[in-house]
């Protein structure tokens, strides 16, 4: 009798060397694994639910300012160094790594009303109720030379103070828009527009001549440095408080408005928003761009940050602490990572850009598993159940109950605009986009 | 007014040629009687010189009845012919005369600056848009989007750059441009090849054209050619091209015996050298590191065995003393000749020697052709005694065996020395009777009884690899005629050289009978034979497929019989099988032998007992029945019976009302298990399930079947190959920590954009748009 045995041959299933890694034999036909599509669903789950286990964004808050902050600005090279502005007039550098305060200097009388710094990081700029802009030096760890370079004294109060991204040229609004050479101690060019005054001026990263400015009469003015008049202006429904451009896309501006709201333009068309962001419910302060030009964050009187990309109309994360007040400024870290707010209540606070995030070097392995369950969880995003737990989030009872509110408010102003396009003539009571309701007029 | 009557006096100043002082004072005058009474408006004071030129500003607009017209002033020079220039000027005057429009007032002149200013901004901001939505639309971004470029440069690319600065450089560069002899790409001649041309007559020329272009084409063929066999990897390509190199080498050196004597003296001496230099080292005899690692390697690798393989001949051709040169040098000298005993004695030790270590490779298979029939032999015998088989049946079987091999070696021996035909009638005999022999076992075969199949199986093969090994000697027998013609030819070259006849025979007997056993190894399959893998494959698998042809029909039948008996025994309905599609798998693999029949026969038997009773089929079918009527709607019957009509006990409704009535249920949609004849399909929702699904269909996609499909394809390692999971896993945006990302640079993505479009990339049909679009804006800028 002859006994047949199965026998495999050793060279298939061993390993050559003992730092070779394990042969694991597949066979990738689908009719061998008729669970893919389920296996691949509980995982996307649990990925789902480790997010949420992990979401622990915020990293500290720095504290030393001895009046609610006002102002913030970016180191341009070093993306571990901050500079804030208080309404006392204090100036603060912070390490981020560090989450100390460097070195301070009493720069105004009053508010600090704007703060920038110049393209190569050695200086910044400070401008003030006290109608004075500051030209101060910063060393390379962080330390200001106690007394200002430069000290310019202007007619009116500025409001806003913003560098240009390379030219050695910088604006400030307040009743006129100002540009200003940093050698020189009278403004190059003047814009005005109408009489009332322009409370934040911005330059254009990428197209770096054109400036945009949030005007006090509700209107969002846009400026060519080389020419001599403003370019264009558009008046919304309620004034605009901030603005900040896409870095990655030259025509593309977000403005934070009062009407809780912010709009994102095209500056092309500014009869009608691109999109209209709409989840804060109290005024919006403050609003800047991811430096990937995705997303922005935002800011505003309901004590809370929110994150929205580019072309979602809702936030995709909500911000919150119990002790955060108003938070009157917020910047995006030049490398995507970090979100750093400043607040009413003297505190600047860190926060993780996404909130699950792991820092730090991560291995291979690690990083196939996240890049992996980043795939499965956009995969199966629609599927009810990993849908609802990525987008539950906890809110203060203040948001909860004013979103609350806020939602029967427009339920019932829909309502009534239905009922009354319902018994009058047809055609008299035109339909009009949501976005579009909120722009009064756009002046050429 | 008064500018009116001022004109009015220049003119008239003009034709009257009146003094122009006097009049210049008249002026002044009236202006300060003017300034007198308060008013203050400011009047031109112009200086008239005379002159024949005539400024056009003072004729001013002449909205009154008052004032002058020109064609009046004109009509009165009517008559005089010496003011004939003057009147074209008017003329000319006449015609130009534009009135400017009044500015406008500044909020409005600011507006249309303004708008002017907006729409170029806009226009200018277009040439971003192809940038945009590819950004948006990539697959992949990683910020920063500068990345520094790793590109290695080119030799050609760092010629075109170079810049001779140093005098030396400068020096050659003046040389090489200078030079006449340099070969350009376009030019098929150089420029003193042209010269050397034009001073030749044309024949001449034609020819010498001819050769330099042969040469040309011969040197590159010879350029291409080695620098594709730089390319080739294969170590056998290379050994090979050694080997032939290496023959080529002992041609050389045989032909430099004849030359050169003395040459050839120190090639001997050198050679001598290195074989005592290889005899003391351990290079080649694993002392290496990496011989060492080789050998390790060697149990999984198929290159490192084959590199050791090769470092034990390299060191053994190393080792070797070179015996016909040195018998072809004792000769030359006359000095000692050695014996036919001697030198198989000789080898014989040497044999001997080599025989202990494995490695060494061919001597053994001089002993192995006496050792292994006896081995066989004994094999079989052995085989035989474990089993319990008759004792004459066993002598029969090795006196098969042995004969056969007897058979074999008699051929061996003999066939070399005879002529081909002899040797073929030869071998068809032999086969004859071989197979006759076959022929006797098989019947012999039916005959016995089971238990002995085995071992007649494996007679039968020793039958079979016989036959098969007489097919290759056929085969091979024009190539061996051929080798034996050369080898005569060979001898008859030696006879010449003054051989003895007797030593040269038994020599060739000897290589020949080595040829003989390196065949027979073939068969063995023993590993430390050098022959090529595939060959030893080919073999395999003809023996295999030849074992396990006649065994695939046998068991064929053998299962053809159990079913048979199968049919006899189990108790099926014939009316009640389900009616199933066979699906003819078409595998490579063959039906594995069923030895135990019996066994599954009673398995199968015990099993038709226990479900007896049990008639699985119609319950299952009725079940289903069941279900499907279930589940189809039924029709409504609404008829009420009495209803504009007698009622009553007995009575039913009529059939036209019953009719008319009723509301016949939709027709279903077939069932999915409709034509699946052993399973149920359950077709209603599940409730909890349904919790777990999506409800409406998400955006990008426009059918349900496109969702379901992309829910469908994996993504996971575990079922999809590494490749295509890495690039199935590639987020969408990369940042690192602590990197900074400057927004994008005009001058950078549109430098690029440039440079793509100017090196041949007509693909990216947006950035030349977007280029073009640059132009054009451009374009508006110098219009405006």
């Amino acid at each position: 009798m002859r006994i047949k045995v199965l026998c495999r041959n050793p060279d298939d299933y061993l390993r050559e060397t003992k730092r070779d890694i394990h042969r694991v034999p597949r066979n990738y036909d689908p009719g061998l694994h008729p669970f893919e599509a389920n296996r691949e669903y509980v995982r996307a789950l649990n990925a789902t639910k480790l997010e949420r286990v992990f979401a622990k964004p915020f990293l500290g808050s720095l504290d030393g300012h001895r009046d609610g902050v006002h102002c913030m600005c970016k180191h341009p090279r070093s993306p571990s160094v901050l500079l804030s502005g208080a309404c006392d007039g204090e100036v603060r550098i912070w390490n981020l790594a560090k989450k100390k305060c460097m070195s301070q200097v009493q720069a105004h009388e009053g508010f600090v009303q704007g703060i920038c710094s110049v393209p190569d990081g050695s200086s910044f700029l400070t401008c003030g109720t006290d109608k004075i802009i500051k030209q101060w030096r910063l060393s390379p760890e962080g330390l200001i030379y106690s007394d200002p370079v430069s000290t310019t004294l202007g007619k009116t109060v500025f409001q806003g103070i913003d560098h240009h991204w390379s030219a050695n040229t910088f604006a400030t609004s307040g009743e006129q828009v100002d540009i200003w050479e940093e050698d020189r101690s009278e403004p190059v060019r003047s814009f005005t527009w109408g009489v009332d005054s322009i409370n934040y001026i911005k330059f254009n990263p990428v197209e770096r001549h054109i400036l945009g400015g949030c005007a006090s009469d509700r209107s969002i003015i846009l400026y060519d440095m080389r020419g001599s008049t403003p370019l264009r202006k558009v008046i919304l429904k309620l004034r605009s408080n901030a603005l900040a451009w896409n870095p990655m896309e030259a025509f593309v501006f977000t403005v934070a408005n009062e009407d809780y709201n912010l709009y994102t333009f095209d500056m092309r068309n500014l009869a009608m928003p691109l999109s209209m962001h709409m989840d804060h419910v109290s005024a919006v302060m403050d609003v800047d761009y991811s430096p990937t030009g995705r997303e922005f964050v935002s800011a505003g009187y309901d004590k809370c940050l929110r994150i929205f990309p580019v072309d979602k109309s809702h936030s995709r994360e909500i911000y919150h602490t119990k002790r955060m007040q108003r938070v009157s400024v917020v910047r995006w870290s030049l490398d995507n990572k970090f979100i750093i707010s400043g607040s009413d209540e003297m505190n600047l606070r860190i926060w993780k850009a996404h909130a699950s995030e792991k820092l730090g070097a991560l291995k291979p392995r690690e990083k196939t598993a996240f890049n992996y369950n980043e795939k499965l969880k956009e995969k199966f995003a629609h599927h009810p159940q990993i849908r609802r737990i990525a987008r539950h989030r906890h809110v203060p009872k203040m948001i909860y109950n004013a979103t609350k509110e806020l939602r029967t408010i427009k339920k019932s102003q829909k309502k009534k605009e239905a009922n009354r396009r319902a018994h009058s003539k047809p055609g008299t009571v035109p339909m009009v986009a949501e976005k579009k309701k909120s722009i009064v007029e756009d002046v050429d | 007014m008064e500018a009116d009557i001022e004109n009015e006096e220049d003119i008239k100043d003009l034709s009257d040629n009146e003094d122009v002082f006097d009049e210049k004072k008249h002026n002044q005058l009236l202006d300060a009687i003017t300034s007198l009474d308060g008013n203050k408006t400011k009047r031109f004071s112009h200086r008239t010189i005379v002159s024949k030129e005539i400024s056009e500003f003072s004729f001013g607009k002449s909205g009154d009845d008052r004032r002058v017209k020109l064609y009046e002033l004109v009509g009165t020079l009517k008559d005089s012919a010496s003011h004939g220039t003057l009147k074209k000027q008017l003329k000319t005057v006449a015609r130009r005369n534009k009135v400017l429009p009044s500015p406008l007032p500044r909020h409005q002149k600011e507006k249309i600056e303004r708008v002017v200013a907006y729409e170029k901004t806009s226009k200018d901001l277009c040439i971003w848009d192809p940038v945009v939505e590819q950004n948006r639309k990539a697959e992949q971004l990683k910020f920063p989007l500068q990345q520094p470029s790793f590109k290695l440069q080119t030799t050609d690319g760092f010629v075109a750059k170079f810049q001779p600065r140093t005098p030396l450089e400068l020096e050659i560069a003046a040389l090489l441009r200078g030079s006449k002899n340099i070969p350009s790409k376009k030019k098929e001649l150089t420029q003193a090849e042209k010269e050397a041309l034009r001073a030749m007559n044309l024949d001449e020329a034609k020819a010498r054209r001819a050769e330099l272009q042969k040469h040309r084409a011969l040197l590159s063929y010879k350029e291409a050619k080695s620098r594709w066999q730089k390319k080739i990897k294969s170590k056998n390509y290379h050994r090979h091209l050694r080997k032939e190199r290496q023959k080529k080498e002992m041609k050389a050196l045989e032909e430099m015996e004849k030359t050169d004597p003395d040459a050839y003296q120190e090639k001997l001496k050198q050679l001598e050298k290195e074989r005592i230099e290889e005899r003391m080292s351990l290079k080649h005899r694993g002392g290496s590191k990496y011989s060492q690692k080789q050998m390790i390697y060697a149990k999984y690798d198929k290159q490192a065995r084959q590199s050791v393989q090769d470092m034990i001949q390299m060191s053994r051709e190393l080792r070797q003393k070179t015996i016909p040169l040195a018998d072809s040098d004792t000769e030359s000298e006359g000095g000692v000749i050695m014996d036919k005993e001697d030198a198989a004695n000789m080898e014989d030790s040497e044999l001997h020697v080599v025989d202990d270590n494995p490695w060494m490779a061919r001597p053994i298979a001089h002993t192995a052709l006496y050792k292994k029939p006896q081995a066989f032999v004994s094999a079989v015998i052995t085989d035989n005694v474990n089993g319990t088989v008759h004792d004459g049946e066993i002598k029969d079987d090795t006196l098969i065996n042995s004969q056969n091999e007897n058979i074999l070696d008699d051929l061996d021996n003999d066939s070399n020395d005879r002529h081909e035909n002899e040797r073929e009638s030869d071998i068809t005999s032999i086969k004859t009777n071989i197979e006759e022999k076959g022929k006797y076992t098989k019947t012999r075969m039916r005959k016995g009884s089971q238990s002995k199949k085995s071992d007649l199986g494996n007679e039968e093969l020793d039958i079979e690899t016989i036959l098969s090994k007489f097919d290759k000697i056929e085969n091979s027998k024009n190539e061996s005629s051929e080798t034996k013609k050369r080898k005569k030819r060979k001898r008859k070259r030696k006879n010449k050289k003054g051989l003895q006849k007797e030593e040269t025979t038994s020599q060739e007997k000897k290589k020949k009978t080595n040829e003989v056993d390196h065949e027979e190894n073939l068969i063995s399959e023993d590993l430390q034979r050098k022959k090529t893998l595939e060959e030893i494959e080919d073999l395999n698998y003809g023996v295999d497929s030849d074992d396990s042809q006649p065994r695939k029909g046998t068991e064929d039948t053998k299962n053809g019989e159990t079913l048979k008996k199968n049919t006899k025994e189990v108790y099926v309905d014939p009316k009640k099988l389900f009616k199933l599609e066979t699906k003819i798998l078409q595998t490579s693999v063959p039906d594995v032998v069923s030895d135990d029949d019996l066994n599954d026969d009673r398995q199968r038997i015990t099993i038709a007992q226990a479900f007896a009773d049990d008639d699985v089929i119609e319950e299952f079918s009725r079940e289903k029945r069941e279900i499907r009527d279930q589940q189809k709607p039924k029709d409504i019957n609404l008829t009420l019976p009495g209803w504009g009509d007698w009622g009553g006990e007995g009575i039913e409704p009529s059939k036209k009302k019953r009719k008319k009535f009723t509301i016949k249920a939709p027709p279903v949609p077939p069932r999915r298990d409709k034509n699946l004849g052993n399973v149920i399909i359950s077709e209603a929702k599940d409730k909890a399930i349904a919790s777990h699904q999506v409800s409406n269909l998400p955006f990008p996609y426009t059918s349900v079947e496109q969702f379901e499909q992309s829910i469908q394809a994996p993504i996971g390692k575990t079922w999809v190959p590494e490749t295509a999971f890495k690039r199935l896993i590639k987020p969408a945006i990369v940042t690192r920590l602590g990197k900074i990302i400057d927004p994008i640079d005009k001058s950078q993505v549109f430098q690029n954009q440039a440079h793509t479009t100017k090196t041949r990339k007509p693909s990216k049909g947006k950035i030349i748009r977007a280029t073009e679009k640059a132009k054009k804006s451009n374009e508006f800028d110098v219009h405006s």
